[in-house]
């Protein structure tokens, strides 16, 4: 009855076991030390000097990153899109599957809209 | 390629408040914030009203036969159960919206992102409502759940209110996880996603789908704050602005529970419950009524009382869940079913003066119960409109409490698990000494000394008077309910 | 145009109502004009219903078609529905006429209280539940208007809630006593409505009733074995009546009810409230139609409390309250005449009583004004002079109620006396004679009040004297109107002996709608049914004679009484006969028996039970309290603020569920 998750149980068991086996050798296998310079942030071999002391980024890099990765959702729904659209016609959902892309771009436009107002892509 | 040929007019009532929603938004960011703070909660109650109207105007005979939605692919059913959800979810967000304004006045919160958010999350609850395939409910569940996540910490300046909204989105992350786990096992056994469809019949063999069937309702239960899933509720309900509790307490658990009501139905069509999925309700509705009520006995600020309440009110309205799926039922499912929207509105209306009652006062009145002392004399409508809300929680009559109770009782009781409904009656009675004593304290207590007046705006006196004659004119003549419906 | 127009006859009074209630803050004297003004309205609108119902050559009565289910359970619903038909309208007719006078009078009457809009939104909601009452279509919305005029009844009887009414009771006592009294007659009808649902499965009239309908059904399935069925169900709604209607046992808090202001004492309990009784039991013939038993000892009923109420009426000295025993006293003649099966002439006496009796109740308020709330009888008299208009209207009154040819009492009193003296019963001619001697008292007694009124010399103080004067033009023209209404009344239900005019055109149109319902019933399934003699119209004529000579007795009896040898005789006939003087005045000791036997048993049975409340119930409630209390404290402590313990009882929770589901516990 369980069949159809029979792989599933043994990807889980098995990366279990694989992750438990590499922790445990690099602890008994691995030598370890600690010193000051080892907890230092590393800055291409120099001693972090300046802002970088905090290890910050700009919390811009969040607002960008947060802009890319929807725009990265977009393109992967539009390109399975595509991809599947002539199957889908064929079944007889051209045409829902079509409004629901132009609709689905055009929420994100709003957004895009929204966020560009608000002063999203102002660096200062 | 063939053209497009979709029936446009069906998707009105959930178009209104997408476009209202949107919007709202960009209607914020290319006017000035004072024009802003004036014209978006009027277009939010605007697009709410809109969309009730639609609603009834596009679905009025679904009561034959349900609609579904999109024709090709029915992810959506509308029956005249959902649609009467979807109605009273739009009902308590109208006046919700109508109370916002005064409930956010001197926060530092931009209009447009409340209004928008407040209405995106109103249409995820409406979808929700009407999904019947597990993908479709999971997203609108988290339509609704995202925004909400935003509208409860949307105070920036507010720490509690901060915390709430990161509590809430962890344990809510955490319980939606076990909606999609059981959606994936649902699938796993089922082959399909859909919970109720048109064409092809339901085959539940063995464990898994009651695995799957379990993970759901665990995921449901949390939204519908159903012990012991429900510690975050009062947290949450105290920390968010009044108006966001009060639409947590209401419009999410009228989705969930509508979900849960067709869900059961269509299980039973095809004989698919056993004993166990129908004790484990009776289970989780007593302790949500023991616990609900034990607890609100010792709570001394208000927000945390209404929550507490509003976990009992979710026990009593499992009760209803439960003749659904209760075995030994015979005939169709449509009293039950009827009992439960009349409760689903009570819940609503008194839910909305409760809490509307406390944000329209604000300040300290949304906090300790002891401010509410000499109410009756300081503000004698607002202490009218909640001691009829108090009233009706309690189930007395002459309110709409009291029928929606009634209805549901009567209905539990026709089943075999009517200890339960003895218990859940028991407690309601109990319910009346914290109820009664927030009156006691308003009509019999005297005002502490230099206590600082708060003014009235008129849009709060309209929806709480509509609410409070609502309550009564249902409770008076519950009749109505049937003609409006 | 349709019936939907019968709901102006609700809304107009419920709006007025309202305005008052709400307004009456600023309106002031003026609420009075709105109430009238909507009384008004409904007269309006019940001669339309005449116009419709003539034009309509079906002449047929019918639903009101707006009406929508008010409360559902399962399968049983009840329904705000309406029901027009003859009994409807003639109800409608005398009620809205008799009210719209009252409420022009009340304007006079009320000038300068400052209680006004009180008084007029309490008027205007007494309006529409007497309109509901009549115009119900089932029992529920019977009852809703019953209980509604009872509650403005006791509102209005404890208008003067800070004023001590006769010295014993307040005013707000006196509105108490009379809502608890209806209360114990109220349980008897709620219980009957009850029998009526159970055994018929409906509480619709027209549904019940109708040819083929759920009593028909019910007989043709059980035959007459099941009759002890109508027996309980028409004594149980008799109770009910006897609470409204102030029968023997439960007449008491009529008299009391006299606390109110005096146009309520006219028109809630003389001319309509009084007589719903009657009405139910009317709409309800068929029940008594099929139970001779019943039938019987309703006519009992209302005949000893004919006579007992007349003969307390003779020594009452306060004319209210006179008025008020020969209230009960011809409810007692209604209800004689219900119980010898001539339920149209019933009504047909209501109808004419509402007319001389709020004439009489309007006038004693007239004088009442006049003399600064004073009512005693004993220190008045001579007024005549001084108020044409009032003690005119009152004597044509006093003629109709006494049975004095032409006005509208002699025939509708006559009618009953004779309907009594024809009907099959053994105890008929005992009832007959008992009736007869009610005829006598009632016309000494009522004369004996003109007399010491309006004739002789004023006993009062001269200062008093000095103010005395008619009242104005808003009082006096109802009055006026009212003693026309007194003195024609009657043409609409002249007797068979009658030459040249219609004759019994009420009984006749009422009989044809629904007073002879049950009799149909009863001839079709072979049950026993009262029947009635027939005799020669020249004996009808001779009995006519008999009871105009025996009222004209009572009459001349009073004069020499009251008028010549006043105060004289009268205080040596007190002397003479003080046992019956005694038995009349305390009122037969029955108000004494009620206060000390029933209501002190009742206490003793109080105290009992609160007793048993303080110590036993009080204890195991507030010990639940405490219970629910302490484990919601422990209950608190799940609620620590940490995200991960919420997390785990989530997932104890999950476990749970999952076990259940799962196994299948």
């Amino acid at each position: 009855m369980f069949a159809p998750y029979l792989s599933i149980l043994v990807t889980l068991v098995f990366s279990i076991i694989l992750a438990s086996i590499l922790l445990i050798l690099a602890r008994w296998v691995g030598w370890r030390s600690s010193n000051s310079v080892k907890s230092l942030p590393f800055e291409c071999g120099n001693l972090p000097s300046g802002e970088a002391q905090k290890v910050q980024f700009s919390v811009k890099f969040y607002m960008t990153a947060l802009l890319f990765l929807i725009f990265d959702m977009e393109t992967l729904f539009v390109l399975l899109w595509a991809a599947a659209f002539q199957r889908l016609m064929e079944l007889g959902l051209g045409a829902l599957v079509f409004w629901e892309m132009m609709f689905f771009i055009g929420v994100l436009i709003a957004g895009y809209i929204y966020v560009w107002r608000r002063g999203g892509f102002e660096w200062n | 390629m063939q053209m497009p040929h979709i029936i446009w007019p069906q998707w009105l009532p959930f178009l209104i408040p997408l476009i209202g929603g949107i919007g709202v938004l960009l209607f914020d960011v290319f006017s000035n914030p004072e024009s802003s703070r004036k014209a978006c909660p009027a277009g939010a109650v605007a697009t709410c009203l809109l969309a009730l109207i639609a609603l009834y105007k596009v679905f009025a005979d679904v009561a034959a036969a349900p609609a579904y939605l999109p024709a090709e692919y029915p992810v959506f059913m509308i029956s005249q159960f959902s649609r009467d959800c979807i109605g009273i979810i739009l009902l308590g967000a109208a006046l919700l919206l109508t109370l916002s304004p005064r409930g956010i006045a001197g926060k530092n919160i931009r209009a447009g992102e409340y209004y928008g958010l407040f209405l995106l999350s109103v249409l995820g609850m409406m979808l929700m409502a009407a999904s019947v395939e597990l993908l479709t409910l999971f997203i609108c569940l988290e339509l609704a759940s995202l925004s909400i996540y935003v509208l409860i910490g949307i105070e920036k300046s507010n720490a509690n209110s901060g915390e709430a909204a990161l509590k809430y989105f962890v344990l809510g992350s955490f319980a939606s996880a076990f909606l999609i786990f059981g959606a994936a096992f649902f699938y796993g056994h089922a082959r399909t996603t859909f919970l109720i469809s048109e064409s092809h019949q339901l085959v539940i063999q063995g464990i898994a789908p009651y695995i799957a069937l379990g993970l759901i309702l665990v995921g449901l239960a949390f939204k519908l704050a159903l012990a012991p899933f429900h510690l975050y509720a009062p947290e949450v309900y105290d920390g968010a602005p009044t108006p966001v509790s009060a639409l947590l307490a209401t419009g999410i658990k009228v989705a969930g529970f509508c979900v849960l009501a067709q869900a059961l139905v269509e299980l039973r069509r095809w004989d698919a419950l056993d004993q166990g999925a129908t004790w484990a309700l009776v289970l989780l509705a007593l302790a949500s009524v023991i616990i609900g009520n034990c607890v609100a006995l010792v709570q001394r600020r208000i927000k945390r009382l209404l929550a507490y309440s509003s976990i009992a009110h979710s026990g009593y309205l499992l009760l209803g869940i439960v003749v659904l799926s209760d075995v030994a039922q015979v005939g169709t499912p449509q009293l039950a079913l009827t009992a439960i929207s009349v409760y689903l509105l009570a819940y609503t209306l008194m839910n909305v003066v409760s809490f509307g009652v406390a944000s329209s006062l604000g300040g300290r009145f949304e906090e300790e119960l002891s401010n509410y002392a000499g109410l009756a004399k300081s503000h004698p409508f607002m202490a009218a409109a909640l001691t009829v809300s108090l009233i009706s929680l309690t189930g007395l009559p002459p309110t709409v409490g009291f029928i929606g109770k009634f209805y549901v009782f009567a209905e539990a009781a026709k089943t075999s698990y009517i200890f339960a409904v003895a218990v859940a009656v028991v407690f309601s009675v109990l319910s009346a000494f914290y109820y009664l004593n927030i009156v006691m304290k308003m009509y019999m207590q005297e005002q502490e000394e230099g206590a600082p007046g708060v003014e009235r705006t008129l849009a709060c006196d309209v929806a709480l008077g509509v609410s409070m004659a609502l309550i009564l004119l249902l409770g008076i003549a519950p009749g109505l309910l049937f003609w409006m419906m | 145009m349709n019936l939907n127009i019968a709901l102006g006859i609700l809304l107009l009074p419920a709006a007025s109502a309202i305005i008052c209630g709400l307004f009456g803050k600023y309106l002031k004297e003026k609420t009075g004009w709105v109430a009238t003004g909507a009384m008004l309205g409904t007269l309006a609108i019940t001669a339309i219903l005449w116009g419709l119902w003539i034009v309509d050559s079906q002449g047929n009565s019918g639903y009101v078609p707006w009406g929508f289910e008010w409360i559902k359970v399962g399968g049983f619903s009840i329904e705000a529905k309406f029901w027009v038909d003859e009994l409807t309208l003639i109800m409608l007719t005398f009620v809205s006429l008799v009210g719209s006078m009252v409420f022009i009078y009340a304007n006079g009457y009320m000038h300068g209280d400052p209680g006004t809009p009180r008084f007029f939104a309490y008027f205007s909601l007494f309006a529409t539940a007497m309109f509901l009452l009549v115009l119900g279509a089932n029992f529920p919305m019977l009852f809703i208007g019953w209980e509604g005029v009872g509650l403005c009844s006791y509102l209005l009887i404890g208008y003067y809630f800070d004023k001590d009414f006769d010295g014993k009771i307040t005013c707000a006592d006196a509105g108490r006593k009379a809502f608890i009294t209806n209360r114990v007659g109220d349980f008897g009808f709620l219980l009957g409505m009850l029998f009526v649902l159970y055994f018929f499965g409906t509480l619709d009239f027209h549904q019940l009733f109708k040819d083929g309908g759920a009593v028909a059904g019910f007989l043709g399935e059980n035959g007459t074995a099941m009759g002890w069925v109508f027996t309980a169900i028409a004594l149980l709604l008799f109770i009910g009546a006897t609470g409204k209607s102030a029968q023997i046992p439960l007449y008491i808090w009529l008299p009391d009810a006299m606390a109110g202001p005096t146009p309520v004492s006219a028109l809630i309990h003389a001319a309509t409230m009084v007589t719903a009784g009657v009405y139910m039991v009317a709409r309800c013939n068929v029940f008594y139609w099929l139970s001779p038993e019943a039938m019987t000892i309703v006519a009992i009923i209302g005949a000893l409390t004919a006579f007992v109420a007349a003969s307390i009426g003779i020594t009452q000295r306060d004319i209210k309250k006179v008025l008020a025993y020969s209230t009960v006293s011809q409810l007692g003649y209604m209800f004689l005449a219900c119980g010898v099966g001539a339920f149209s002439v019933a009504i047909f006496h209501v109808f004419t009583h509402a007319f001389f009796k709020g004439c009489l109740f309007l006038c004693a308020g007239s004088v009442i004004h006049a003399l600064h709330h004073e009512q005693d009888m004993t220190k008045m008299g001579g007024l005549k002079s001084e108020m044409p208009r009032t003690y005119w209207t009152y004597l044509i009154s006093t003629l109709a109620i006494s049975g004095i040819f032409p006005f509208a009492g002699f025939f509708s009193k006559d009618e009953i006396l004779l309907n009594t003296y024809l009907v099959d019963l053994n105890i008929g001619k005992t009832l007959w004679l008992i009736g007869v001697a009610t005829a006598l008292m009632t016309a000494f007694y009522m004369f004996r009040s003109v007399y010491l009124t309006f004739h002789g010399k004023f006993r009062g103080s001269e200062e008093k004297w000095m103010h005395v004067e008619e009242s104005p033009n808003v009082m006096t023209i109802p009055l006026i109107i009212l003693a026309i209404g007194a003195t024609t009344a009657g043409l609409l239900g002249l007797p068979a002996w009658f030459p040249a005019l219609p004759q019994h055109i009420l009984p006749h149109f009422l009989d044809h709608g629904v007073t002879l319902q049950g009799q149909h019933l009863a001839e079709q399934f072979g049950m026993s049914a009262i029947e009635r003699h027939h005799i020669s119209h020249s004996t009808e004529l001779g009995l006519a004679v008999f009871s105009l000579l025996v009222a004209v007795g009572g009459w001349a009896l009073a004069y020499f009484v009251y008028a010549k040898n006043y105060p004289a005789l009268p205080e040596k006939l007190r002397n003479n006969l003080r046992p019956l003087w005694n038995l009349s005045w305390n009122l037969w000791y029955y108000n004494m028996f009620c206060m000390k036997g029933v209501c002190g048993g009742l206490m003793a049975l109080y105290r009992f039970i609160l007793a048993i409340d303080q110590h036993i119930v009080d204890g195991v409630v507030n010990g639940a309290g405490r219970v629910a209390q302490a484990v919601g404290g422990e209950l608190r402590e799940m609620q620590n603020g940490s995200v991960q313990a919420y997390a785990v009882w989530v997932l104890v929770g999950a476990n749970i569920v999952m076990l259940f589901l799962v196994f299948a516990l």
